[in-house]
């Protein structure tokens, strides 16, 4: 088989992946810049997703107003979901990350049984956009219009994050925080308010992630917990508190779990661990280091 | 074998004898050995069904169903009054062992129903096969407990909606198929089966069985595409909950739907899962034990009277939930004064007949239903999309 | 902030050296009164409870067992585990197997089951240690799952995720009769329990868990004085396995069944918060956790309690508990002296 002909018969597989790692990216990076900024270890951040992707299910009927109606509202219960963590996880700053995790997994427990109360235990519809519940051509190969759309729209949002975060003025703060918080400090920031506005904003990302994702991977009893552990993934692979890492780490695992299938099929329930493992095995920090070492 | 000490070994068993003599005196502690015996008042049973978690959607139909049938025999059983103690059947099977032993070893009860998950099942069987308790599953029927004493199960074995379309499969797939199943217990019995079934009924296999990572399948995708590769003329699947929406919307997605013919055993579409599938289901070919639509008068009185009280049309798992009050009922009342676990265990064993709304049928050699099998249809029912039988299949559950 | 410091610490060690081992060992009056009392209950305790009560004790003494292997980890290593479960899955399949093989004998699966978690943790061990904190938390819970999913997929060794049902009941002894009454177990498991746990205790406060500890508080300082830091963890890693493992086959014992479930997440998740609800690093403080979780999630929960017409499920309880625990216990059950001992003036924290 040519290289071309190879190229085509997996080229579904191959953007497949890349719309499920930048599904992953999505959800990751607040989790990421949670972790890397505030040392918080947030167990809770599947429960946001899983809320979003309920909103999409609540308020996303087809149409375009729908969705954005989601967005909008996913937008608010993120942020305010993250506002609300960091005042819970803020007395437990000076503790270990494994008293955040109990904390949030507590949290977790409970956002998941509240689910279970709403949806009744069944897995909930969510649907797109009408205009997007199609399928097109993608060179000869069936392939569902909305993912090609989201691909696009994650894209820009990726874009839109590292823009905020590398680029700008209040990126260079936030990252100063991460490396130095003291330092941070003694400049006169309330590093507080930078922690809250974080810690809200990747609630907000991981909320909105919920509801462009719930067509991909919809609201269902346990959906919180294998995204969380998906996220968790990314970042370790990638590279903790770093957004290049996040973006890196949701690539490789979102193909991973694509190519990697079609490779090795016969591998398929080893493939996410068994690399998460090969790749922290050689590379304990990740595929992104940051500067500062741990 | 070791050589030890004679004097040694004869305190030993002395100090165990001790300790029994000891135990028996303080009755109802753990060390005591007697039988619980019943009062002769209200008779208790246990009933363990998920109240949270992935299950809880079908435990919630199966209790729709129980509470259905006391309630059309005035809160009675075999004439008797009981008292249903309740318990939670946990995704996590130690939990659940944990949730059953009480019903068993601390409530007492006389007989226990319920039981969703396979993974669940399994020890708990043991344990009560062990205490001489009947434990009636109203739908976990995995094969390590086919035929234990003191277990029964109102549903159905796990393999057998394959068995009974394989050879339907055979004749109108018009070519060889391509299976895919979730790679755990279930899914991989369902393989078997239909390995077996189908090349007997003269059918061909595209390729070897698909199988997918359970209970964490991200994405179908890749899936899809092997199924593809293997140019099948039709596609049977094996799948549940979260992971039977999935697949089913993305094998319509990816153009498959349109290109080969899905079959798939009927909890598929089956209950809560077949909304949120929506229009993707429409065309899938299941092989199931019940259908609301079936015509009989067991059937027409129960789904009126199901509808009636839970504004939604009845599943096979209400049926199942269903059909355990009535062989306990009549049980019961077969047992007469002499209530015991055992007499009931011998009752269950002699019920012959059940009246059933999926038709009437009776316990196999194994403990399961022997039963008849329905082709049924995904299509549009007004507004709503439904389970439509289409034909009789086999009767199945004879071995 | 520190990455590597990434454990609430339970009685810091500030100079190892200078700590006699026969002081550390030889506890205070009140801790062995305390000691003596639930021992006494536990001893007492099959001819009162029911027989649904002891089973679930038998249960929280195996468990205990695991989570005293996590805090040991955790707590005293500073190495923060999820793949307990995997060694734990380890020593019950082992017991399991040999039991249905015909090797009903307990003691010889447990010492099979802690042979093979403290070889396994070792050939894993190698890889792991290299790593700190969350990255370590990662790595392992990636080894718990990659066992996980071999146990669900070998289906002709394991069973597959049917699990292996039908094991016997265990012989405590050769010779003697297999234990079908419940009261009976959990002596059997009391008896595996403690020396198993003494062991552990003994070998916290030994130089070598005192070495552990430093490493634990000022990694670079003992890299400086010349240990070989990773060689000490791998042993401790090597310990905690074996520990698990010989706790897996227990689990045998009371539960008579073995699954994929065993070796999963929820059960290395649930040891890994039982260890930090009991105070990391405390062994004693481990059992307390581990008995508190039990009790909430299948005692309590088991009760089936009803709030306005809705069962509150075990893991609801669980929510509550664990964030009820992170805000009034600080420093777990364990810490609980240390919360009063600070509040009455004049008196020193507890070492």
């Amino acid at each position: 088989m040519g290289v071309l002909e190879w190229f085509d018969s997996n080229l579904v597989s191959i953007v497949d992946g890349v719309a499920y790692g930048l599904l992953l990216f999505t959800l990751a990076t607040g989790l990421s810049l949670v972790f890397g900024m505030m040392d918080v270890l947030n167990l809770a951040h599947g429960t946001l997703y899983l809320a979003g992707a309920y909103l999409a299910y609540l308020l996303s009927d087809g149409s375009w107003g729908g969705i954005l109606a989601a967005i909008a509202v996913g937008v608010a219960a993120g942020a305010g979901g993250g506002a609300l963590l960091t005042v819970m996880t803020q007395p437990l700053a000076r503790r270990g990350h494994l008293d955040q995790a109990l904390l949030t997994i507590g949290v977790a427990l409970i956002g998941a049984e509240v689910f279970v109360l709403v949806s009744h235990g069944d897995p909930l519809p969510a649907t797109e956009p009408a205009a997007l519940d199609i399928s097109i051509s993608l060179a000869g190969h069936t392939y569902p219009a909305y993912r090609l759309v989201f691909i696009g729209v994650a894209a820009l949002l990726t874009v839109l994050v590292y823009l905020i975060f590398e680029r700008s003025t209040l990126g260079a703060l936030v990252r100063a925080t991460v490396s130095d918080r003291e330092m941070v400090q003694a400049l006169g920031v309330d590093t507080r308010r930078v922690l809250l506005a974080v810690f809200a904003f990747g609630g907000a990302l991981a909320a909105v992630g919920g509801v462009l994702g719930a067509p991909i991977i919809g609201p269902a009893p346990g959906v919180d917990e294998s995204v969380l552990v998906l996220s968790l993934v990314v970042i370790v692979v990638g590279g903790l508190g770093s957004i290049r890492g996040a973006l890196l780490g949701a690539l490789y695992i979102g193909q991973v779990q694509s190519m990697g299938v079609v490779l090795l099929p016969e591998y398929a329930p080893f493939l996410i661990f068994g690399s998460m493992f090969l790749v922290l095995a050689l590379r304990p920090q990740g595929l992104v280091s940051l500067a500062r070492t741990a | 074998m070791p050589k030890y000490d004679r004097r040694g070994f004869l305190r030993l068993t002395g100090a165990a004898a001790a300790t029994s003599a000891l135990a028996s005196a303080c009755s109802g502690s753990s060390l005591d050995d007697s039988e619980n015996a019943g009062d002769g008042g209200s008779i208790k049973i246990g009933l363990i069904l998920p109240e949270g978690g992935v299950y809880k959607a079908l435990g919630d139909d199966q209790r729709a169903g129980w509470n259905l049938y006391l309630e059309l025999n005035k809160k009675r059983l075999g004439g008797r009054d009981i008292t249903v103690v309740t318990a939670d059947e946990s995704e996590d099977a130690e939990t659940t062992k944990a949730n059953a032993e009480k019903l068993l070893k601390k409530d007492n009860c006389l007989v226990v129903a319920g039981m969703i998950s396979s993974a669940n099942i399994i020890p708990v069987q043991d344990m009560f096969t062990e205490a001489k308790v009947p434990f009636l599953s109203t739908n976990a029927s995995p094969g390590p407990v086919q035929g234990k004493k003191f277990g029964w199960r109102s549903s159905f074995k796990n393999a057998d909606p394959t068995l009974a379309i394989a050879p339907y499969m055979a004749k109108n797939a018009g070519g060889p198929i391509s299976m895919i199943a979730a790679n755990y217990a279930a899914g991989q019995d369902h393989v078997k089966a239909l390995d077996q079934a189908f090349k007997a009924a003269g059918g061909k296999l595209a390729g070897d069985p698909i199988l997918t990572p359970f209970p964490m399948t991200v994405s179908f995708q890749p899936y899809l595409k092997q199924i593809e590769d293997q140019n099948p003329k039709a596609v049977y699947c094996f799948f549940g909950g979260a992971d039977a929406v999935k697949f089913v919307k993305e094998y319509q997605k990816f153009g498959l739907s349109e290109k080969y013919q899905l079959f798939a055993p009927g909890w598929l579409t089956e209950g809560g899962v077949l909304n949120a599938q929506g229009p993707a289901a429409e065309g899938i070919l299941n092989s199931l034990n019940y259908s609301a639509d079936l015509d009989n008068a067991a059937n027409r009185k129960f789904v009126a009277e199901y509808q009636r009280k839970n504004g939604r049309a009845p599943t096979s798992f209400a049926v199942a939930a269903y059909d355990a009050g009535w062989i306990l009922d009549k049980a019961i009342a077969a047992a007469g004064g002499d209530l015991t676990s055992e007499r009931l265990e011998k009752e269950i064993g002699e019920i012959g007949q059940i009246d059933s709304p999926r038709g009437p049928w009776e316990f196999g050699e194994h403990r399961s239903p022997v039963q008849k099998w329905y082709l049924r249809e995904v299509k549009k029912d007004g507004d709503v999309l439904a389970n439509v039988v289409i034909d009789e299949l086999s009767t199945v559950g004879i071995d | 902030m520190t990455r590597t410091a990434d454990v609430q610490i339970e009685e810091p060690v500030t100079a190892p050296a200078q700590t006699s081992f026969t002081a550390r060992w030889l506890p205070g009056t009140r801790p062995r009164v305390i000691a003596m009392l639930v021992l006494a209950v536990l001893l007492v305790a099959p001819w009162i409870a029911d027989i649904y009560t002891i089973s679930i004790m038998s249960r929280i003494l195996v468990m205990a067992l695991l989570t005293v292997s996590v805090s040991f980890l955790t707590g005293v290593s500073g190495l923060p585990t999820l793949g307990q479960a995997a060694f734990f899955g380890i020593g019950g399949y082992t017991a399991a197997l040999l039991s249905l093989a015909g090797y009903g004998i307990g003691p010889v699966q447990v010492l099979a089951g802690l042979t093979l978690g403290a070889l396994v943790a070792l050939a894993t061990g190698s890889v792991v240690v290299r790593s700190r904190g969350v990255t370590f938390l990662m790595l392992t819970f990636a080894v718990g799952e990659l066992f996980h999913s071999a146990a669900a997929v070998s289906r002709d060794l394991t069973g597959g995720t049917d699990g292996l049902p039908g094991i016997p009941p265990v012989v405590p002894l050769p010779g003697m009769a297999a234990l079908t009454n419940d009261g009976l177990v959990f002596y059997y498991v009391l008896a595996v329990f403690l020396p198993l746990f003494l062991l552990t205790e003994i070998v916290v406060r030994s130089p070598f868990g005192l070495a552990l500890r430093s490493i634990r508080d000022n990694e670079a300082r003992m890299r400086a004085t010349g240990y070989p830091v990773n060689r000490y963890l791998l042993a401790g890693y090597g310990m905690a396995g074996g520990l698990a493992g010989a706790a897996g086959a227990l689990w045998v014992s009371v539960l008579r069944y073995v699954s994929p479930s065993d070796l999963g997440f929820s059960m290395a998740a649930f040891a890994l918060l039982a260890a930090v609800i009991g105070g990391l690093g405390s062994m004693w403080g481990a059992c307390a956790g581990a008995a508190l979780v039990i009790l909430v999630r299948d005692y309590i929960g088991g009760e089936h309690i009803s709030v306005a017409g809705r069962t509150v499920t075990g893991p609801l309880l669980l929510g509550v508990l664990f964030i009820v625990v992170v805000y009034l216990l600080p420093r777990g059950i364990a810490g609980i002296r240390t919360q009063l001992a600070s509040r009455t003036p004049g008196k020193a924290a507890d070492s």
